[in-house]
């Protein structure tokens, strides 16, 4: 059975001036343990997209089904904090915590022990090549490619069984493109979990069992 | 608690804003205070003039130039009306032909009988202040020839004389006795009487006004007697103080609504800034309710510091003056403020908020 399911969901911006339609009907199912890419021109609406699946925000039609119940009539606040793991485009870290701090937040407000949180937190920096003189700073002394590894650590510290990454590995070299990709495809196929990542690497593309393309907020 | 914590991190690790924003709260405090200072000094000097100065007021007759005649209803009303504070009166009854004795409560009520008081033999131990008593005594003309010690037969009643003035005059008698010795004997005798001479001294000057038109429901502008007010000097002095405070309190009443309003913004400001931080925390599935605690809980040390510093120094600095309502507005305006911008930024969907930072 599948985790998520799309059914038909649409969602737009409004502002005074315009509305944009970024998502236009999309229906689509995803199951545990395989690892999906979304692949499309930037303003497809891929961000979007994810958002809705991280019930960020609900759908203006249609639903967005998680284990077979819409996102508009369960708990967010707790579905957010124990089923679902982001790791933003734009990163999204607290700039007034620090580094560990930060990869420490999904747990402590599940109200994890303070010192287990610690160490999950430091093991997962360690994963994505972060060591110990990191841990204090805060993020803006960090460049692009260590936030972005910040915050794909306080995604898998949450230990979540979805995992949304969005241009996961946007800012990193080769090296660590690699790295990264790695870890989100063992924790689909070793942990049985549901990855999607938005990406425009198509090494990394590569790697997924099924891959999506949208354009102009549909699956094309 | 996990949202006291994160508040007390937030101050600590962005105490520029922190610093900023009670800095801010404090200035707007010290303004509500010096403005309110200004207002209480006014207050307090119109304040003391209008204990300090004294207003007189005199009945006098219809025609200028004529004696009053105060009825006793009237002299009542009058004298026990709460804004006076004192008065001096005198009254008058004809004896025989040539001979009449006057009543009085003070020598000031009659000129004539202190211009005579100049000149007078009194009894051992005795003076003027007789006439505020109520002993039948008299004091007599040196021209009717009697002496301290004597007795006088008037209206069946044996007053005993302790003084003789010099008159200098002949034939026509005039006699003096404490006022209400001689009220007494009318009031018994069932003889009609009225006052020629009454004047009063009077209090709570603010209120000066509801006294005027206390004494006009009276009917005092009426018939044989008419009431006049010595204010010129009292308005005077009165006035310019009085238009400082009027303007003053105007002043205020815009002051209030600056640091009301500033307060208001500053902190909806402030609080408006942590969209982005909000956004994060609910995410990572923080209830919107304990992102609001902790918010709010961090916008209420700004506040309560800021207004407890600036009370502190209102209180420490003489000039400056504050009171506790005030303080408590201003506090609840800084709240208020960073309550609706939180509110606002809680309330609204975690997508929208997160996209505008991209
Ligand atoms: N906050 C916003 N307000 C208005 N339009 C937005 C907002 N965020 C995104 N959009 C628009 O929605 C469309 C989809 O955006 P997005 O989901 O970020 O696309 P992608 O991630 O594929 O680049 C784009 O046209 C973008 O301009
Ligand atoms: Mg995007």
């Amino acid at each position: 059975m599948s985790i998520i399911s799309l059914d038909s969901v649409r969602y737009s911006y409004k502002s005074k001036y315009q509305t944009v339609n970024a998502v236009n009907g999309i229906s689509y199912e995803f199951e545990k343990g395989l690892v999906y890419a979304i692949v499309g021109s930037s303003g497809s609406g891929k961000s979007t997209l994810l958002s809705l699946m991280a019930a960020l925000d609900f759908p203006a039609e249609g639903d967005v089904n998680v284990d077979g119940t819409s996102t508009r009539s369960m708990d967010c606040d707790e579905y957010r904090r124990d089923k679902v793991a982001v790791i933003y485009q734009n990163f999204n870290l607290l700039a007034k915590l620090t580094v560990l701090e930060n990869v420490e937040l999904p747990l402590e407000l599940r109200k994890t022990h303070k010192t287990d949180a610690a160490a999950t937190a430091k093991k997962m920096l360690r994963n994505v090549g972060l060591d110990e003189e990191y841990e204090r700073r805060f993020p803006a002394m960090l460049s692009g490619g260590e936030q972005q590894r910040v915050a794909i650590a306080r995604a898998l510290a949450s230990g979540a069984d979805i995992i949304l990454a969005d241009e996961p590995t946007g800012n990193l070299d080769e090296e660590n493109t690699e790295k990264v990709a790695d870890i989100l495809v063992s924790l689909a196929h070793d942990q049985k979990k549901c990855v999607i990542i938005v990406t425009h690497d198509m090494n990394v593309a590569a790697k997924a069992d099924e891959v999506l393309k949208m354009q102009d907020g549909r699956l094309v | 608690m996990f949202s006291f914590v994160l508040a007390l991190r937030n101050m600590k690790r962005g105490w520029i804003v922190c610093l900023v924003s009670v800095i801010s709260f404090v200035t707007l405090a010290l303004l509500l205070s010096v403005f309110t200072g200004f207002v209480n000094r006014t207050r307090s000097e119109l304040d003391s003039y209008y204990k300090e100065l004294t207003v007189t007021a005199s009945f006098s007759g219809a025609k200028a130039g004529s004696q009053p005649r105060v009825r006793p209803k009237l002299f009542d009303a009058v004298v026990s009306n709460s804004f006076v504070k004192d008065h001096y009166a005198a009254m008058e009854k004809e004896i025989a032909t040539a001979q009449r004795i006057r009543g009085v409560n003070s020598a000031k009520a009659d000129p004539v009988l202190e211009e005579y008081l100049l000149d007078c033999k009194w009894q051992a131990g005795m003076d003027e202040t007789v006439f505020s008593g109520s002993d039948t005594v008299c004091i007599v003309p040196s021209a009717c020839e009697m002496s301290i010690g004597d007795k006088i037969a008037v209206f069946g009643n044996a007053f005993r004389v302790v003084g003789v003035y010099n008159s200098g005059m002949t034939g026509n008698w005039t006699y003096y006795c404490p006022l209400e010795t001689l009220v007494g004997i009318c009031e018994k005798n069932g003889d009609s009487y009225s006052y020629y001479s009454l004047g009063l001294t009077l209090g709570d000057l603010e209120n000066l006004d509801v006294f005027k038109s206390q004494m006009k429901e009276l009917g005092v502008d009426e018939g044989e007697a008419t009431l006049v007010i010595n204010d010129t000097l009292f308005r005077e002095c009165t006035r310019n103080l009085k238009l400082q405070l009027r303007l003053q309190r105007g002043v205020l009443y815009l002051v209030y609504i600056l640091t009301f309003s500033v307060a208001f913004v500053l902190s909806f400001l402030v609080f408006r800034n942590r969209r982005h931080d909000v956004a994060v925390l609910r995410s990572a599935g923080c209830p919107s309710s304990f992102a609001f605690m902790s918010l709010m809980e961090e916008a209420c040390i700004y506040a309560l510091t800021g207004c407890g510093i600036g009370g502190l120094i209102s209180l420490a600095v003489p000039f400056f003056s504050l009171n506790l309502r005030q303080l408590l507005l201003l506090f609840f305006f800084c709240c208020f403020g960073a309550g609706a911008a939180i509110y606002r930024v809680v309330s609204g969907s975690i997508l929208q908020e997160m996209h505008e930072f991209e």
